[in-house]
């Protein structure tokens, strides 16, 4: 009888303990469904491109999501300061970790601090998180050829970033974020940069196209008033239009 | 390194420090502060910090081999290099009471290490804080040195030396 019972409770302890188990798997699983989600991915679609998670190009307004300057240590322990509007190439702010699987083809695809993606040139700063959250000795040893190497949890907060890796590109001399997105694979990023600069050009051609047409509708209704351009009635002194 | 300042948004003036030495960093700028290896003796090393309004390669020269030749004719670079102690106050390495902003006649394109058509340079060399540097500019263009030089001085304006004891280290 004591057995039996003995036996009982042994089997509702493994029972329990397998309940545990599982709930926690489940969580477990939960949460990193509801990190990939937030990075862009859906699993449950298939996936046509090299490696990619998510490519997420950003449309940002010229002039309303500028770049900010950041600052932060290089591998050797050197203070750098970090201003992505300088120069004349676009940079390619590329957040990397040094122990994320994905990141290890950038670390290698990065050797040098300008590099030429489908006919553009780049200039490329590897960010990792600080130096308190880092292996400086790591990614010293991850840096290849003459890249810069930036650590700053500074910039990855200012940035917003979500997880590595993760890219953003930015206009010179403006400052403007022309895309920012996750990939995990050096032919993603190449389509992601190539669109980030179309929309950009495109952006621009619209808004030119957009500027011409309403000068030419304002021609239009001046001229159905009766006023050629150079008409006197448009160059006038204060006081001389009767209110 | 902090913020120690906001201008336009949010977006912050950095400063650096390292090895005593502090940089203001400006937006539009960038700095690095490293230190240098001299030829004949491995085992001193002195900091250098080097500026400019274009991006700072992680491989530069002291003298800005490598940075100087991308500079445009707006462009400005900067560096503030320490010498070993043993210079400190000599005839070369006069003592001044501040590191003093550079003026448009300072500029030259015969000041320049490596000549580049068009850019002018100026190099000062003085102990301050009983610490020998030298201050070398290099502006992109000669002809618009006024307002380069009020450029190169927003940058100069922010460089601080803590004081260093006879044996050559910083405090």
């Amino acid at each position: 009888m004591t057995l039996a019972y003995s036996l009982i409770i042994g089997l509702a302890v493994v029972v329990a303990l397998l309940v545990m188990i599982v709930a926690g798997v489940l969580r477990s699983h939960a949460e990193i469904l509801r990190r990939l989600d937030q990075l862009g991915v859906r699993i449950d679609e298939p996936d046509h491109e090299h490696g990619t998670l998510s490519i997420s190009p950003k449309q940002a307004p010229l002039g309303q999501e500028v770049a900010p300057a950041f600052s932060g240590i290089s591998p050797d322990g050197d203070p750098v300061s970090i201003s992505p509007a300088s120069g004349g190439d676009p940079t390619l702010l590329a957040f990397l970790s040094t122990s994320c699987s994905s990141c290890a083809a950038f670390w290698e695809y990065f050797d040098s601090s300008l590099i030429r993606i489908d006919g553009n040139r780049y200039r490329v700063v590897v960010v990792t998180l600080g130096s308190d959250e880092e292996s400086p000795t790591r990614a010293g040893k991850l840096r290849s050829g003459g890249v810069d190497v930036v650590m700053s949890s500074e910039a990855w907060q200012a940035y917003e970033v979500p997880g590595a890796p993760y890219f953003v590109a930015v206009e010179p001399g403006s400052g403007a974020i022309v895309g920012q997105g996750s990939t995990t694979g050096v032919p993603s990023l190449t389509t992601f940069l190539s669109d980030s600069v179309g929309d950009q050009s495109w952006d621009r051609a619209t808004r030119d196209k957009t500027d011409a047409e309403r000068e030419r509708l304002v021609d239009d209704e001046l001229r159905r008033a009766g006023l050629e351009p150079g008409d006197p009635r448009l160059h006038h002194e204060p006081g001389e239009i009767d209110g | 390194m902090d913020n120690v300042g906001k201008l336009s948004g949010w977006q912050p003036i950095e400063r650096l420090e390292f090895e005593g030495l502090q940089v203001v960093v400006p937006l539009g700028w960038e700095a690095r502060i490293s230190k240098r290896v001299l030829i004949d003796d491995q085992s001193e090393r002195f900091p250098i910090v080097h500026a400019a309004t274009v991006p700072l390669p992680a491989e530069r020269g002291d003298y800005g081999s490598n940075v100087v030749e991308k500079l445009s004719a707006e462009d400005v670079f900067i560096a503030l290099i320490e010498f070993g102690p043993e210079a400190a106050d000599t005839e070369l390495f006069t003592t001044t009471n501040e590191i003093r902003e550079v003026a448009a006649e300072e500029l030259h394109p015969r000041q320049l290490q490596r000549l580049i058509p068009g850019q002018a340079g100026a190099q000062r060399f003085f102990t301050y804080r009983n610490r020998p540097f030298c201050l070398y500019v290099v502006i992109g263009s000669y002809l618009l040195r006024a307002d380069l030089t009020a450029k190169a001085n927003n940058l100069v304006r922010g460089l601080t030396v803590d004081q260093s004891d006879a044996s050559g280290g910083s405090n």
